[in-house]
């Protein structure tokens, strides 16, 4: 019998999903947009197109995660309890070492972590912060100039491209290691999807503190053969 | 570069009649706001109070230092400048803005999909959006006019003799001509158009000086729009690194990790057990390769071969 942890229930795999996929999908068809020499190559009907499903998904991209939040209010606060908990030294000795640790993980034994690695939650605050930038911005820049003064829209639109060029970064590195293509984190795209259950193992390895304490309580603990 | 044709704008000479205005009205077609009220009064001559749409061409009017007891207006052309390097060419994605074979700049409406990133890009505020066909608009020098052998329908209106319509060249030295001519009762006088935005497609003689008939005297495109245009090099640049980095990081975490059953939790002892052995909670970060006795171990074996190195050295210098 192995003991896993319900480490995301359905509505946080719904957000993060919503976001992944409608964020993608706006990634691409915005490209045509953010390098206009792109757009040229593609032609009218494609770039015209993808205008199209870049509007319709940008909606979609703010309506659909705030479903997910009403549907389940507690995962908000449970995310911001967890962005702006208090740093302790392991969360700094996390940070320390992770440079070092992602280039030779076999020479480290990383610190005990919470609920989410202080690194990662630099990385989601950042990740948020520019959610937030391309909700906004998206809705000024679909108002348009038409009623908006024209100043309000260009700033707007350098946003959302400030915005796009930090967006693709991360997303490299957070695809990297959230779909388990780093070699130690292999198995962490599971707490993603199906059941949003990670092994004991797993959960002692990455975020030691929270599993402890979540297999020391036995609550959202499960086993299975 | 700079466009080969040009329109010349004399402001000496305008009398604010807004002939050019209508002319650009009613040969593109463009409705005008005729209900009451639609057209709100703005504290001036000027209407409308700005270009949208529908208004491509509007002539300023600005109230100046009076001289001699006269009231005296400075009167401005606000249309479409033609740049030579047109920002709002640089941003389009779908090639609508473009620059036309005799170097003005138009936009084609058949590409337009009204992103509105031109409007955003023009100094001069010049493009706008057309509510009624979701497209950007703005004055195309009447392409379509020059195509047939016409002038632009602006010019052909003006009864003042303010605007006139020709090679560019031609059209700033008559505009240099004129501004020598008049400079001893305008002293402020001023050509504008010859190397703004690299040189514009309107040529302009301004008696009171650029600021007085509201152009800017140094135009550039927005520094937002500058930055933005170096944004796609900078993501390039910024998404490869990041794959740079991934790819060493794979490759250094190549055969590491941990198996799914390494890591227990004895829950009777409340402590983590690494391959079943509680861990300690004050194990180093680092782990080292080996332990204390095995590093001084090596160090004296290292020690003996050197010894043994200089002794053999030693050996051979005494054969």
């Amino acid at each position: 019998m192995t003991r896993y942890i319900r480490r995301h229930n359905f509505w946080a795999r719904f957000v993060h999903w919503a976001y992944a996929v409608f964020g993608i999908v706006l990634l691409i068809t915005g490209l045509a947009l953010f390098v206009p020499g792109l757009g040229k190559v593609l032609g009218f009907e494609v770039l015209q197109a993808s205008s199209w499903v870049h509007r319709i998904v940008g909606i979609l991209f703010v309506a659909v995660p705030i479903i997910g939040y009403l549907a389940k209010p507690s995962n908000l606060k449970h995310i911001f309890q967890n962005l702006f908990r208090r740093w302790d030294k392991d969360d700094v000795d996390f940070m320390k070492f992770f440079p070092l640790y992602l280039f030779n993980p076999k020479k480290y034994h990383m610190p005990k972590q919470h609920y989410i690695k202080s690194g990662q939650r630099a990385s989601d605050i950042v990740m948020y912060l520019l959610i937030l930038i391309f909700m906004i911005s998206g809705v000024l820049m679909l108002i348009g100039t038409g009623i908006l003064p024209v100043w309000i829209f260009a700033i707007a639109k350098f946003a959302h491209q400030i915005a796009f060029v930090i967006f693709a970064i991360l997303l490299v590195v957070h695809i990297f290691l959230g779909a388990g293509i780093f070699q130690p984190y292999r198995r962490l795209p599971r707490g993603m999807f199906g059941d949003g259950l990670v092994s004991e193992s797993d959960a002692l390895y990455h975020w030691g503190h929270w599993a402890e304490e979540e297999l020391a309580s036995g609550e959202n603990v499960v086993e299975k053969s | 570069m700079a466009s080969s044709i040009a329109i010349l704008f004399d402001a000496s000479k305008c009398t604010g009649c807004k002939g050019c205005q209508v002319a650009c009205k009613q040969w593109n077609q463009l409705p005008a706001p005729l209900d009451f009220g639609d057209a709100p009064f703005s504290g001036s001559y000027e209407s409308p109070a700005e270009n949208s749409g529908d208004t491509w061409l509007r002539v300023t009017f600005d109230e100046i230092e009076p001289r001699e007891d006269e009231v005296t207006i400075a009167f401005g052309r606000d249309a479409c400048r033609h740049c030579a390097d047109a920002p709002c060419v640089s941003v389009c994605s779908s090639g609508a803005c473009h620059k036309t074979s005799n170097g003005a700049v138009a936009i084609d409406s058949s590409k337009c999909f009204g992103c509105q990133y031109c409007i955003a890009a023009c100094p001069f505020d010049s493009p706008k959006f057309c509510e009624r066909e979701k497209k950007a608009k703005k004055c195309s020098l009447c392409q379509d006019r020059l195509q047939n052998g016409l002038t632009p329908s602006c010019m052909k209106s003006c009864t003042a003799d303010a605007l006139d319509f020709g090679a560019r060249s031609d059209m700033i030295a008559k505009a240099q001509r004129r501004a020598l001519e008049i400079k001893s009762k305008f002293p402020n006088v001023e050509v504008y158009g010859v190397n703004q935005m690299g040189g514009l497609g309107v040529i302009s003689i301004l008696p009171f000086g650029a600021d007085s008939h509201r152009e800017m005297v140094n135009p550039q495109a927005p520094l937002m729009t500058q930055i933005g245009n170096m944004l796609p090099t900078v993501a390039g640049v910024g998404v490869l690194g990041a794959l740079g980095v991934t790819a060493l990081a794979f490759m250094g975490g190549r055969g590491s990790g941990y198996s799914e059953e390494q890591y227990t939790y004895d829950n009777v002892r409340r402590v983590t057990c690494d391959g079943g052995k509680p861990m300690d909670p004050n194990a180093p970060i680092v782990k080292l390769g080996l332990k204390k006795e095995e590093k001084a171990d090596t160090k004296e074996v290292k020690a003996s071969k050197k010894t043994v190195k200089a002794s053999e050295g030693e050996v051979k210098k005494n054969d």
